[in-house]
């Protein structure tokens, strides 16, 4: 048969072509494991489905290099009952869809003993499939991730509380209660997605118990661009407090705009991811001044829990080395209770020594409570922390537009709750700078 | 105030549409008037948008100054891409599928490349009037915006008067029209779309520089684009510059409208009707080529 030489080149391009769509679109498939300390006995596999690649990576990668921080400390320090850790790590490349197959994988051909997931998104899709196995799960802030299934299994690590919705937002409306004279009104800004939805459900509870007024009450797209007229219409509202529920770029947007519009409500923040993400605090500089928002861990004196200081550094060692963007070079926001989870996990097992009897393992770390980096933790029947440990933190000495003008103590003040109060809020906010 | 927030929602509104002007010109040239579906388009954008970051923070350049100093390297970058999509798919006649493959291929090795050069995370760079506006009267007017647009319309004047007053630029448009009664009068269709694609591709680079300048930056961020850069140029009439500044304007101020009076969450079901009506009534676009 007659096959041009042209044919065959396009031909071969097209092939090539597919191949990386197929690659690529296949995801965490081709992202195989990486491997700790070769086993002297059976390894323990925890097997881990999480994003390094993909808008969610900011979290994935720092969450992934905990864990591998662990494994290496663990398996340095002699690995759990004699046996070594091995992480198998999946990329789900932040698509939610590739998540349960990932998980029938670790569990069916990887055999794992543990299985690790993180964002509340993520966990959700891997439960239904998670729970049949009988396994331990992590949910490494996979909020709410285990309501309706109630898998006796399951342990979220960040240190959110019994009623997520509601107690990841409650702090930043029982400060404002506490303030004096004491706002009347409030904004909500909402982003569309579960996140947005989720915290918006919190807000209004909180609305309700601290006597409170929605004066406006906005959601908005997660592909808004221009922030500027939705902060022009939330302004003309003038309300004392603004509550805003975002994800990581339009936080960014939301911030900037308010500023361009010259928006100065009484309290100014609420339940924004993104500003605790260095690369864009540095971007902000000085904007942030008076911002407050929520955080689970950030480097003051008042939190500071054994362990904690010396896991930043190793992360930050390995995040400086590694020279990649994918890392947030100072690792307040993630590192901390990904190690903390695995850390419980280690000591639940060795205290138990119970290994390969997950119904007993399980029943041991719901009965007990377990001193990590990421301090005191225990938990409720469905697996969320008992108490609410999250952070509100107002930005404070920012001297400038660069990673060092957040790092260490002194730049994320944390102003509730009253047993970790590192400092004063500035209030009313005192308006934008920068 | 009401008068004022409306008056403000149509002032942000236009300065948007300036925006997504900018952003949709590549589009127009490839997809209008050279026929060419390049769909990875918004992924190049991204790639100036990383570049310029890169040039931003080595010299200390302003982003959008970085986005204007990549033009004549990603023009080059455009030829580049029209030599080797001719060679390998057009000139065998097949442009249509093959050419949307190789283009899709593309788009994800630009995503994957991107993440793995630059990092997943979301990139952002300082700039002085980053969070600042000008106050005109009751106005505030975000200055990023402003400068956007000021750049987005500079690069539609400039782009109207190369198609309109140069050979080369008549050349481009008469090769969407008819590309064999071009080749009967002596230009060579090849090398026009070869120009064209990089002055296409030339204008990624400046919309890297805008898009960096107004907001944070991550490598698969390119797929919130693709749909709305779509629509302005369907909006502005396939091919036409001028259209497409229309198309962006139309958009950004129905956007923004309908934030003030409906709630941001109707903002992109709004844009969709508009769009539906202006292909019901004028199937080619608020202006024709």
């Amino acid at each position: 048969m007659y096959f041009s030489r042209g044919r065959a080149v396009s031909t071969a391009i097209l092939a090539v072509a597919v191949i990386v769509i197929l690659v690529a679109a296949g995801g965490g498939y081709y992202y195989y494991s990486t491997v700790y300390a070769p086993a002297t006995t059976t390894p323990i596999k925890i097997g881990v489905v999480i994003q390094e690649s993909g808008f969610l990576a900011l979290a994935g990668v720092p969450g992934l290099t905990a864990i591998k921080i662990w494994a290496n400390d663990t398996n340095a320090a002699g690995g759990l009952l004699g046996h070594k850790i091995q992480i198998i790590a999946y990329d789900d490349a932040s698509d939610t869809s590739k998540v349960p197959a990932l998980i029938q994988k670790l569990i069916s051909v990887d055999n794992v003993d543990f299985l690790v997931t993180l964002g509340t998104v993520d966990t959700a899709a891997a439960m239904p499939v998670a729970s049949q196995s009988g396994k331990i799960i992590l949910g490494l802030f996979g909020t709410n991730a285990n309501a309706g299934i109630n898998y006796s299994k399951f342990f979220q690590a960040a240190p959110i509380g019994p009623d997520p919705n509601y107690d990841q937002v409650k702090g930043y409306f029982e400060l404002a209660n506490s303030l004096s004279p004491k706002p009347q009104t409030v904004a909500f800004v909402a982003v569309q997605n579960d996140f947005g939805q989720q915290c918006a459900i919190g807000g209004a509870k909180a609305v309700k118990v601290f006597g409170f007024r929605i004066v406006a009450n906005e959601t908005y797209p997660p592909t808004q661009t221009d922030f500027s007229s939705l902060m022009t219409k939330v302004k003309s509202t003038n309300p004392d407090i603004a509550f805003v529920c975002s994800y990581p770029p339009d936080s960014i947007g939301i911030v900037q705009a308010a500023k361009e519009v010259n928006f100065v409500p009484k309290l100014m923040g609420g339940g924004m991811i993104g500003p605790q993400f260095t690369a864009l605090e540095a971007a902000l500089g000085k904007t942030l001044q008076g911002v407050v928002t929520f955080a689970y861990w950030v480097p003051e004196p008042t939190i500071n829990f054994p362990g904690v200081n010396t896991l930043i550094q190793k992360y930050e060692a390995v995040a400086n080395a590694s020279g990649a963007a994918a890392f947030d070079p100072l690792g307040y926001l993630y590192p901390p209770y990904s190690y903390a989870a695995l850390q419980m996990l280690g000591q639940a097992v060795t205290a138990c020594n119970c290994l390969g009897n997950n119904d007993q393992l399980a029943t041991y770390i719901h009965g007990h409570t377990f001193s990590t980096v990421g301090g005191d933790m225990n938990f409720t029947s469905f697996g969320e922390w008992t108490y609410s440990r999250v952070l509100w933190i107002q930005y404070q000495n920012i001297a400038g537009a660069s990673v060092n003008a957040f790092a260490g103590p002194g730049h994320q003040v944390i102003v509730w709750p009253a047993t970790y109060k590192s400092g004063n809020l500035a209030y009313p906010f005192p308006g934008w700078q920068g | 105030m009401a008068f004022d927030l409306l008056l403000e929602s149509i002032a942000t509104g236009l300065l948007v549409g300036g925006f997504y002007a900018a952003l949709s010109l590549g589009l127009t040239i490839s997809f209008g008037l050279t026929d060419i579906a390049n769909v990875a388009h918004p992924a190049f954008i991204f790639l100036g948008a990383y570049l310029a970051l890169a040039l931003s923070q080595a010299f200390h350049l302003d982003p959008i100054v970085s986005g204007v100093v990549l033009v004549l390297p990603f023009y080059f970058l455009g030829n580049a891409l029209y030599l080797f999509y001719n060679k390998a798919f057009e000139r065998r006649g097949e442009s249509s599928l093959a050419g949307l493959v190789l283009f899709f291929g593309l788009l994800i090795l630009l995503e994957v490349g991107m993440a793995s050069e630059f990092g997943v995370g979301l990139k952002a760079i300082y700039s002085p009037y980053g969070s600042v506006a000008l106050n005109i009267g009751p106005l505030s007017l975000p200055l990023r915006f402003v400068y956007s647009f000021v750049a987005g319309v500079a690069a539609v004047v400039l782009l109207q008067l190369f198609l309109t007053k140069t050979f080369q630029g008549r050349a481009i448009r008469a090769v969407a029209q008819d590309a064999q009664a071009l080749s009967l009068m002596g230009a060579k269709p090849a090398t026009v779309k070869l120009i064209a694609t990089g002055v296409s591709m030339a204008t990624a680079a400046l919309a890297g520089g805008l898009i960096l300048a107004v907001g944070p930056i991550s490598p698969y961020q390119d797929r919130l684009l693709i749909g709305r850069v779509f629509a302005v140029v369907v909006l502005g009439g396939s091919g036409s510059v001028l259209g497409t500044l229309l198309g962006g304007i139309l958009l950004g101020v129905s956007e923004n409208i309908t934030t003030i009076y409906l709630g941001a969450g109707w903002s992109l079901a709004v844009s969709a009707v508009i769009l539906l009506a202006v292909l019901a009534l004028r199937p080619s676009g608020i202006l024709r080529r």
